[in-house]
């Protein structure tokens, strides 16, 4: 798709009651970002029920549009488009920083980065999951960015994408046991391990285009969600441990 | 997207995602789509969409 650049998004949400509700409180998040990677040209939000969203910039620079229903109703439909201009990526410098060199800076990152190295619930950093560090780092050849590249390919070999066997709710236990999950769950692993290794790394969510009308692309049935690492040196990289 | 309401029904939930390259360097709009409507899946009172 040499050339294409210019991205028209639609997604719909649609919530089936099997009753009565009223006074419903709602957030989202679905404005793409702009920044020097994108560019958002348009976006629209549209609720039914009609409501009047309003938007504000999260701490992370998200936007987000609150809306609210109060009479009853039995469905709630929220149809957001936008068009997106997607710059070329930037030819960054090769290489970057090694892991001992991570290790290096470590309390300079976590004063930097702190929000992008700390557990959460989503993403607690599980002793569990040093194994799976320790594997990656075996792999890598020694520098930070191969590092995370090798646990992502791990995650992506060692994993079954399985649509159904987790849901919005489950935890990265959950996705280790079974061995299975989603972008969402992949994501969460990977953040994991690159944090627990003193990685900043954060989650992202987006969409796949496919090449092609014919190629099914995993995980394209949804927004997607995939990772970013900070590399000294290099700044922010993407990771994608579901598709890989 | 999360949120609440009031009232004891359930919920069923469904996404519908297209994306598709607007217009070529020529101007020339071009549709490549993917869209696909998950089957409903029973959620709490609480309503969320899980990426996929």
């Amino acid at each position: 798709m040499a050339g294409l650049n210019r991205f028209k998004l639609a997604h719909a949400t649609m919530f089936s009651y099997d009753g009565p509700v009223s006074e419903s409180y709602n957030e989202l998040r679905l404005r793409p970002r702009h920044d020097e990677t994108q560019s958002c040209l348009s976006f629209r939000i549209t609720t039914n029920p009609f409501s009047k969203p309003v938007a504000h910039l999260d701490y992370f620079g998200n936007w987000v549009h609150q809306f609210h229903i109060l009479p009853e109703h039995r469905e709630l439909r929220v149809e957001s488009e936008a068009v997106v201009l997607v710059h070329p990526p930037a030819a960054g410098p090769a290489g970057g920083v090694s892991l001992k060199e991570i290790d290096r800076l470590s309390d300079s990152l976590l004063d930097e980065y702190f929000d992008w190295l700390s557990p959460t619930p989503y993403c607690p950093l599980l002793p569990i999951l040093s194994e799976l560090a320790w594997d990656g780092e075996l792999r890598s050849d020694g520098s930070a960015r191969g590092f995370a590249e090798s646990v992502a390919a791990l995650i992506h070999d060692r994993f079954t994408y399985k649509p159904g066997a987790t849901h919005v709710h489950s935890s990265l236990q959950d996705c280790l046991e079974t061995r299975s999950g989603v972008c969402q769950d992949f994501s969460h692993l990977l953040l994991a391990v690159l944090r627990l290794r003193g990685l900043p790394a954060r989650y992202v969510s987006g969409y796949l285009v496919p090449r092609g009308a014919s190629e099914r692309v995993i995980g394209g049935q949804a927004s997607h969600a995939w990772v970013q690492v900070f590399i000294p040196e290099l700044g922010w990289i993407g990771l994608d441990p579901t598709v890989g | 997207m999360r949120g609440v309401y009031k009232g004891h029904a359930g919920q069923s939930l469904s996404v519908d995602v297209l994306v598709r390259p607007a217009l070529d360097d020529d101007g020339a709009e071009l549709l490549q789509e993917t869209a696909a409507a998950p089957p409903p899946r029973p959620e709490e009172e609480q309503q969320q969409q899980q990426q996929q």
